[in-house]
């Protein structure tokens, strides 16, 4: 069967005036229809490098990255972005905020008005609508990312450490939205992050670098996912196993 | 936000009262500095402990307006002055953030224009006056052209740097929404830029200040910086005072407007 994303020997060199980094060696990998997947490895690995190689805002210098069989470059629009902080556009109303992708591609359609409404009455937002960001918890802010993130119905979702500045509490609560959001909206997720209890209680599989240049040191596959609520995931033997065996890995 | 109506706690009415009264302490002792300067400056020249033809008085300044007004020359003067003011406000405003947002535009010219902007920065950019009456003739163009010397280069440089502050996140975050350039600075670039535009406002029109008042300096023939030049050519400090208050005062109404832009600006953002 076709991969709904396929890396094949994917390598990056960063050029500067002083030095050319090769950052990332030699990455193969896939990613199938309504899989989760984290990344994690060592700081500075290119974890983010391959995201954005993934979104195709920067282009490999060997390797090719196709979805659905078409070349990652041709592919507009297909993948959504989220990063460590929402980045909510303070000046825009949070209806401005999700309609930003459309109105960037000229979307007008009723049907994604539609949708985005449905989207934030289903997440317990509609009463926010039209309030500025400075009026959301922190909570709130990153669904609304999500939100803003899913408006262009992209087909693969890329989140750089999404949880990575929100404090202890709010974070239990935005994880378990974020993942209710992904499971429910059917979409095909990349996680990168620096937490192996978030790869291990969040994923289908989880991909583990090796240092700079990286290259996939070894891959982990979990049924955790099929738990609906994730602190009863982080209760179970297998979650304490996996973890173990990431934590092995990255040392 | 102020909200009546709201029961609040004892402690919290009386951290209230106590902060009201700070607040009127504060304004009551702004007023008494200047009615005992004003007071005390009026009475030493009634009795001529000063001379009043060196220091003036308060009186001799209010009748000063007076006798400008009803010779219909003050609003003459005011309006002359108001007028290259906000011209050159208006055209270094504009021209300066065109100027910045080419400079984000393009990496090379920003590169190729540089070490031009360092040392029209650092020139003092009344030092080109003569060259500017020379160019312009000896009327109120050349105010223009001095006033919008003096202020544009602070736009640009400070536009520029807020354009280039701009969270690199959130441009990545656009591209990978399909966004091109100019939706990029359409869409992030310039409203983000808008708190610190407005804090270029406020420098900007106190420079134009600078620049009209000084332009008419060297080229008088009408406006305050001509009245106060002119009066003190004649030896007449009552007129030198009186423009300066003047000034003074509008230039403080004109601060005041763009203070409260700014306060809205800044209500809708955190
Ligand atoms: N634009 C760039 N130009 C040059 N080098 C870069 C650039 N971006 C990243 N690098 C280098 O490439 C390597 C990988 O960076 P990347 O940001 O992808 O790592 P990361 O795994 O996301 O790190 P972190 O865990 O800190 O988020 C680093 O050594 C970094 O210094
Ligand atoms: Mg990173």
């Amino acid at each position: 069967m076709e991969h709904l994303l396929n890396i094949d020997n994917v390598s990056l060199i960063y050029h500067t005036l002083t030095d050319e980094t090769l950052a990332i060696e030699s990455i193969s990998m896939y990613a199938d229809e309504n899989e989760f997947i984290s990344v994690v490895g060592p700081s500075g690995c290119g974890k983010t490098t391959l995201l954005s190689l993934i979104s195709g805002v920067i282009t490999p210098s060997s390797g090719k990255i196709t979805l659905r069989g078409q070349p990652i470059s041709e592919a507009k629009n297909k993948t959504g972005y989220m990063f460590q902080r929402d980045h909510l556009f303070e000046w825009r109303t949070v209806w401005q905020n999700i309609k930003l992708g459309p109105e960037i591609v000229g979307d007008k359609s009723p049907e994604t008005t539609k949708y985005l409404d449905g989207l934030l009455s289903k997440y317990g937002l509609q009463d926010f609508k039209h309030k500025y960001p400075k009026h959301l918890s922190g909570g709130m802010r990153q669904r609304v990312a999500l939100i803003r993130t899913l408006a262009l119905r992209p087909e693969l979702l890329l989140l750089d450490e999404p949880f990575g500045a929100l404090d202890y509490q709010t974070k239990k609560v935005v994880i378990q939205d974020v993942n209710d959001i992904i499971s429910r909206e059917q979409k095909t997720s990349i996680l990168v992050t620096h937490d192996i209890g978030e790869a291990a209680s969040l994923s289908d599989r989880i991909i583990v670098l090796s240092h700079r240049p990286s290259v996939v040191k070894k891959v982990f596959t979990s049924k955790l996912r099929s738990i609906p609520l994730i602190e009863e995931r982080k209760k179970t033997r297998e979650y304490q196993e996996l973890i173990d065996e990431i934590w092995k890995e990255l040392i | 936000m102020r909200r009546k109506n709201i029961n609040y706690s004892k402690e919290h009415s009386r951290f209230l009262a106590r902060n009201r009264r700070k607040k009127f302490f504060v304004l009551s002792m702004q007023i008494c500095i200047l009615v005992v300067i004003l007071g005390l400056w009026e009475i030493l020249s009634y009795f001529n402990v000063i001379n009043t033809l060196i220091f003036s008085s308060p009186s001799r300044i209010l009748n000063t307006i007076g006798s400008l007004y009803s010779s219909g020359e003050l609003f003459y003067h005011i309006g002359i002055t108001l007028y290259e003011t906000l011209l050159g406000f208006a055209i270094s405003t504009a021209l300066g953030l065109l100027i910045a947002i080419l400079l984000w535009w393009s990496e090379t010219l920003r590169k190729i224009l540089d070490p031009y902007i360092v040392v029209l920065n650092s020139l003092p950019k009344i030092a080109l006056g003569p060259i500017v009456i020379i160019w312009f003739g000896a009327g109120m163009q050349s105010i223009v052209v001095i006033c919008v010397l003096i202020t544009i280069i602070i736009t640009i440089i400070s536009m520029l740097n807020a354009f280039r502050s701009c969270e690199q996140d959130k441009i990545l975050l656009m591209k990978s929404m399909g966004a091109n350039k100019f939706q990029i600075l359409l869409k992030l670039i310039l409203p983000a830029s808008v708190p610190q535009f407005i804090s270029v406002l406020k420098i900007s029109i106190g420079m134009s200040w600078v620049g009209s008042i000084m332009g008419e300096y060297l080229i008088s023939s009408a406006g305050l910086g001509y009245l106060i030049v002119y009066g003190s050519q004649i030896f007449r400090l009552d007129l030198v005072m009186a423009s300066t208050l003047i000034l003074c005062i509008l230039a403080s109404i004109m601060y005041l407007i763009v203070s409260f832009i700014e306060k809205l600006v800044n209500k809708k953002r955190s």
